[in-house]
């Protein structure tokens, strides 16, 4: 398989200071929170003006909470869940002025779940950085019912909307935060694959 | 683009707006419907009368719905190379002249949440396209307008009323100045910075911007750039041979297509990139925005609409 011909694939790297931006808010969910944290010490405060906004991940060896409000960051929030944050991040980002840099941390679907509501407000690519952590685990938008099954790890699923065994392509929708998955076994009922580690 | 796609126009329209703008309408003189065209776009318009030529682009400042017109307002310049006067003291109601189609160098952003236009002078002109489709979308926008006095302001009347509570007018003679870091400095995520007006207001929003930590992709600037005069030269074309003599008062670009020649062009002012032509043989004297540092400091290519050789002569790879 060719993965690395799909364009749309998304790419993810480092988190690295932007000196050109005046305002940097940090945004990270469970084991994102290390690159926040290196990203923190990079960033020389307090002589450069940043935020942290931080959500506990769902296991408890993915809460960097403590860690965090150790930095002595002002202001730095953490949220309980990936839903409390998104829940304040309008609030967060109508507050900002333009010059912001957005670095944000986390599982592929946090990181485009704030990226959705960044690009709301207006910012563009150039104003946001994202940093993948954790295992290649992803969203599959089912093409046929349109469900999202989470948490797919290999390359053959079964879909969580109609059941059917979905092919996942590296095909990356941003505005579902989905990869593309579709019947694997359209041609030949029944002949399905070994399913292989995604690529992460 | 080449010299031969032109439309012929007729002048339907001559207004003075204020003591040195003209307002003037063209109609296409063969009445099929002009090309039709986005806020922000330009046209060359070229005008001839007996062996003198001018060729000078001019936006058009709308309605952008309207295809069996077109208008632009003319700042008379005076230490042009004629083009404005041209028009100013020769056009009249019937004139004919040639316009390219349009083109657009200068858009609005459609990811914007909000456009914060900044005009100098006769830079108001593609902001009055630009405020067309802003009030029609809905868009959150405002304009500054720097201009020496109110009298000088071309448009300020119809601005005000138009566009209520948006418009801030700067007369420096009264000595109201922009300030581009005040502008800029708390405006909300998604806005779009446009400037266009004299060379060193641009450069200074541009900084402003930059500085504010706004990324380039928000930042918007049009230059009404014309080739200056300068030192005649030769321009020697290595595939035919030829030699082609440069005026003091002509760009290379100008000089080739008096020759006869066709070279691509869009922008006749050194900043669109297409017209980049190698350099063999000569240094450059560069005056475009659009080569880089490195390249022009290597005198390997030349923007032939606004650049000239800094000596007697250049090698040109055409």
């Amino acid at each position: 398989m060719q993965r690395s011909m799909i364009k749309s694939k998304p790419t993810y790297a480092p988190l690295v200071l932007d000196p050109g931006g005046v305002h940097h808010v940090l945004i990270g969910n469970g084991c994102g929170g290390e690159a926040l944290i290196r990203l923190h010490r990079a960033l020389g405060c307090p002589e450069r003006s940043t935020e942290i906004h931080y959500a506990r991940g769902t296991v408890p060896a993915e809460n960097l909470g403590a860690a965090i409000a150790a930095l002595g960051a002002e202001p730095a929030e953490t949220y309980a869940s990936v839903d409390h944050l998104l829940a304040e991040l309008p609030g967060v980002l109508g507050r900002c002025a333009m010059g912001v840099r957005l670095y944000i941390a986390g599982p592929e679907e946090f990181l485009w779940s704030v990226t959705a509501i960044a690009r709301d407000y207006g910012m563009s690519d150039a104003e946001i950085q994202r940093e993948l952590c954790g295992p290649a685990a992803r969203r599959v938008y089912c093409v046929h019912c349109k469900a999202i099954t989470h948490d797919v790890r290999s390359t053959v699923a079964e879909c969580a909307g109609c059941g059917i065994t979905l092919f996942v392509r590296d095909h990356f929708s941003r505005r579902l935060a989905a990869y593309m998955g579709v019947k694997v076994d359209a041609e030949v009922p029944g002949e399905i694959p070994r399913p292989e580690a995604l690529d992460p | 683009m080449m010299a031969s796609a032109t439309i012929p126009v007729l002048v339907a329209e001559v207004d003075p707006i204020t003591p040195l703008v003209k307002r003037f309408a063209l109609v296409p003189a063969d009445g099929a419907p002009l090309p039709a065209f986005s806020a922000g776009s330009h046209v060359l318009v070229t005008m001839r009368r007996g062996e003198e030529v001018h060729r000078n682009p001019y936006s058009l400042i709308g309605p952008t719905g309207d295809r069996t017109r077109y208008e632009i307002a003319v700042l008379r310049v005076t230490r042009s190379r004629g083009g404005s006067a041209f028009l100013h003291d020769h056009a009249a109601i019937g004139t004919a002249l040639g316009i390219t189609p349009p083109m657009n160098l200068f858009p609005l952003s459609r990811q914007a949440r909000k456009h914060v236009l900044i005009a100098g002078g006769i830079g108001i002109t593609p902001f009055l396209a630009h405020l067309d489709e802003l009030r029609g979308a809905g868009t959150s926008y405002e304009l500054h307008y720097a201009a020496r006095d109110l009298e000088h302001a071309a448009f300020a009347d119809r601005l005000l009323v138009e566009n209520p509570g948006k418009v801030v007018l700067y007369p420096s003679r009264e000595g109201h100045r922009i300030d581009p870091a005040g502008l800029l400095a708390h405006q909300p995520l998604g806005t779009h910075v446009y400037v266009c007006g004299p060379g060193p207001m641009i450069d200074s929003v541009v900084a402003a911007a930059r500085a504010a930590g706004w990324p380039p992709g928000h930042i918007h600037w049009e230059r009404f750039t014309a080739p200056g005069p300068g030192r005649p030269f030769t321009a020697v074309l290595a595939r035919s041979g030829r030699s082609v003599q440069v005026r003091g008062d002509a760009s290379l670009l100008e000089a080739l297509e008096a020759e006869g020649l066709e070279p691509p062009y869009l922008c006749r002012g050194g900043v669109c990139g297409a017209c980049e032509t190698a350099v063999l043989a000569g240094d450059v004297e560069h005056a475009d925005h659009y080569l880089s540092d490195d390249v022009k400091a290597a005198h390997t290519r030349i923007m032939p609409c606004v650049s000239r050789a800094r000596g007697d002569r250049l090698v040109l790879d055409i």
